[in-house]
């Protein structure tokens, strides 16, 4: 190793491997379930077209959860393991180890989409007949209104779908959940900053619904700038390619990407001390501490306790937020003329936010009790 | 004329209203082993973590070979050997990839040197980080803070958490390796039995501040325990430095700075003492913790054992 630079890649590189393995676990799960189609076609109930559609939209999918369980291991795993301080002690810019591990992150992130547009594109034309495959992407490009016209164009559009999404998540998550004392802590925090972003932007789309058609059409170019943004702007042309002035939304999403990460590498490691608490999952509740100084008599009783403390700020968090949330997407909904019922709705946040909430937490069971020297 | 080692002076710095460094003012001298003494939350990791450029002080001036850190933190890292309290390193990496992975940091890096050192410390080149023993972990740590023949080390509580044999041992190490070099060392401690055998000088740090900094003979010298009477114990008070006192049956033990001016005057009065030497340990404590209230010269009531 020969360079600070080859240093913190073959560093990052033996951390991160894991995840692009798990990564790659996860995106193989639709791809066997699209494979087996051709394995066993008397069994699978769906077609050809339903089958890309479910790809598809699972790869989307990926894109949120890449974006979300990279950046909060990247911002809140040096803090979780206690390492950030000989880190901070090394003779570098802190903004270099940041800058690594992004790359790193957002490289374990896409790869995983390259090889299974890849693999698609190379063994999709071997086992279907053209005429077959052809009539598939056109209903496909039909329906979403995309210009390509074969496996080749839809799956580079896909894959620039998904490294766009995948970037920009993940530097909104990094940027979100920078210095956090744990991944927990930033993966919480990182998702809650993506979450104002589009409820703020979207509050500002009512507003401006009712107010100015100007507006309103501006509004649209912040698009870009948003969580997720690239990967949605990157269709707005092709829909309603007439209406969007193209470069405008690039300069749009580059323009403040780059402030992010400028910002998450002003930031990255500028901690004063990183903080001791790291090893313990717990919220500060001394105020409410029960008023019975007695001991706990039943062992089960304890347990309960002991859960209760230190499950129970995120169960209230994500309560807190689904309460929130729910209500004003069934506003924005109904100012919008959308139909939909606010049971629905309901149930489709809490299901979405309870995924979230238990994603969160096992991660934090597994890669924080497992780990040695936990206290 | 040659920069000092270290330079503080006047250094203050709080975390929100709690106040960590009061003026602290000290300096190192190039190739003495200086022993930073304090109790836990004395100021001493704050003290090394703005000398590494870690943390921003409040105000005052510091100078790390000539260098102030808090505008040149790359470049003091590159020429300071640092072992943190209780360093965390990356667990899953063998001990000669940390060697490896750290070698481009540091452009004045020996990886002979590095690979020596291990050998002479017994540290496990192909075990992993997370599978060393405390001993081992601190021992790395050494290493990676020697390799590049830095111009000075900072120890900060390095042996904390080591059996009295293996601090022995660290020590043992230390003063064969760092000052049979000649080089500067900053030892930060709060055992001072255990920086004895090794400082030239040594600092105490008490809640912020420097309350005394001296060589260690000088020290050994200049405080020292008189046990004299109460009412000679009370005389003298006025006039001399008490850091500490307590009662030695019918006598008061006094722990007094400026020693041999004190002798003389007691012998001068024609008082009666006697005069106790004290070890590092002993005067640390009185420094840190000793009773600075008057001393109360008890009158005797004769009670009914004294008809």
């Amino acid at each position: 190793m020969n360079s600070i630079w080859k240093s913190l890649l073959w560093k990052e590189w033996r951390e991160q491997r894991w995840r692009l393995v798990a990564l790659t676990a996860l995106i193989l799960l639709p791809a066997g379930w699209f494979f087996s189609y051709f394995a066993a076609p008397t069994i699978m109930p769906f077609t050809l077209w339903d089958n890309l559609s479910i790809l598809a939209a699972f790869a989307n999918c990926y894109i949120v959860l890449a974006g979300c369980f990279l950046g909060m291991h990247l911002v809140g795993g040096e803090n979780a393991l206690r390492t950030m301080r000989f880190m901070q002690a090394e003779p570098t810019a802190m903004w270099q180890p940041g800058l690594v591990k992004l790359f790193v992150g957002w490289f374990v992130a896409v790869l995983p989409l390259v090889m299974l547009y890849s693999v698609l594109c190379t063994v999709l034309p071997f086992l279907i007949d053209e005429n077959t495959l052809d009539l598939a992407i056109k209903r496909l490009v039909q329906q979403y209104g995309y210009t390509e016209k074969n496996i080749y164009g839809w799956s580079l559009h896909n894959l620039a779908i998904g490294a766009f999404g995948v970037t920009s998540l993940l530097l909104w998550m990094s940027a979100g959940g920078v210095n956090r004392s744990d991944e927990v802590r930033a993966g919480a925090v990182g998702f809650l900053v993506c979450l104002s972003a589009w409820m703020v932007f979207g509050f500002l789309m009512v507003w401006a619904d009712k107010h100015s058609t100007f507006w309103e059409r501006g509004l649209l170019y912040l698009i870009p700038a948003l969580p997720g943004g690239p990967a949605i702007s990157l269709g707005m042309p092709v829909v309603n390619y007439k209406q969007f002035i193209t470069p405008l939304l690039a300069i749009v999403g580059i323009a403040s990407h780059s402030a992010i990460l400028y910002w998450y590498l002003r930031r990255f490691g500028r901690i004063a001390v990183p903080p001791k608490r790291a090893g313990s999952f717990e919220f500060n509740l001394s105020r409410w501490k029960h008023i019975s100084s007695d001991p706990m008599r039943s062992q089960w009783r304890a347990i309960a306790w002991k859960q209760l403390r230190e499950t129970g700020p995120l169960a209230a968090l994500t309560v807190a937020c689904i309460l929130m949330i729910t209500p004003v997407v069934y506003w924005i909904n109904v100012s919008n003329r959308m139909e939909k019922s606010f049971g629905e709705m309901l149930g489709g946040i809490t299901l979405s936010a309870s995924f979230f909430c238990h994603s969160r937490r096992g991660d934090w069971c597994v890669s924080r009790r497992l780990r040695p020297g936990y206290k | 004329m040659i920069d000092p080692a270290i330079e503080f002076t006047d250094v203050c710095k709080s975390f929100r209203k709690q106040e960590v460094l009061r003026k602290t003012t000290f300096r190192v001298e190039r190739g003495r082993t200086f022993a930073f003494l304090g109790r836990n939350a004395a100021g001493k990791t704050t003290a090394i973590s703005i000398m590494m450029g870690l943390l921003n002080r409040d105000s005052g001036t510091v100078r790390v070979l000539g260098l102030d850190p808090a505008t040149h933190p790359v470049e003091v890292r590159r020429r300071v050997g640092y072992l943190a309290e209780d360093q965390t390193m990356y667990g899953w990496m063998r001990c000669e990839e940390i060697l490896r992975f750290m070698a481009p940091f540091y452009p004045t890096w020996d990886h002979q040197l590095a690979l020596k050192y291990a050998k002479d410390f017994d540290v496990p080149l192909a075990t992993k980080i997370k599978h060393l023993s405390k001993g081992q972990n601190v021992r790395l740590g050494l290493v990676l803070a020697l390799a590049h023949r830095p111009e000075l080390v900072i120890l900060d509580d390095p042996a904390l958490g080591l059996d009295p044999i293996m601090r022995k041992q660290f020590n043992r190490d230390l003063i064969t390796h760092l000052q049979g070099e000649g080089r500067t060392v900053f030892y930060s401690s709060h055992l001072l039995y255990e920086v004895e055998p090794v400082a030239d000088e040594i600092a105490i740090l008490d809640t912020g501040r420097i309350v005394r900094q001296a060589g260690t003979e000088e020290l050994r010298c200049d405080v020292k325990q008189v046990v004299l009477s109460r009412e000679a114990a009370g005389m003298l008070a006025g006039d001399v430095r008490v850091l500490d006192h307590r009662p030695d049956g019918a006598d008061v033990a006094l722990i007094v700075e400026n020693a041999e001016a004190v002798i003389q005057k007691l012998e001068q009065e024609g008082i009666e003492h006697r005069i106790v030497d004290l070890n590092l340990d002993e005067i640390f404590e009185a420094y840190v913790a000793g009773n600075r209230k008057p001393i109360v010269v008890a009158q005797r009531v004769a009670g009914p054992c004294d008809a």
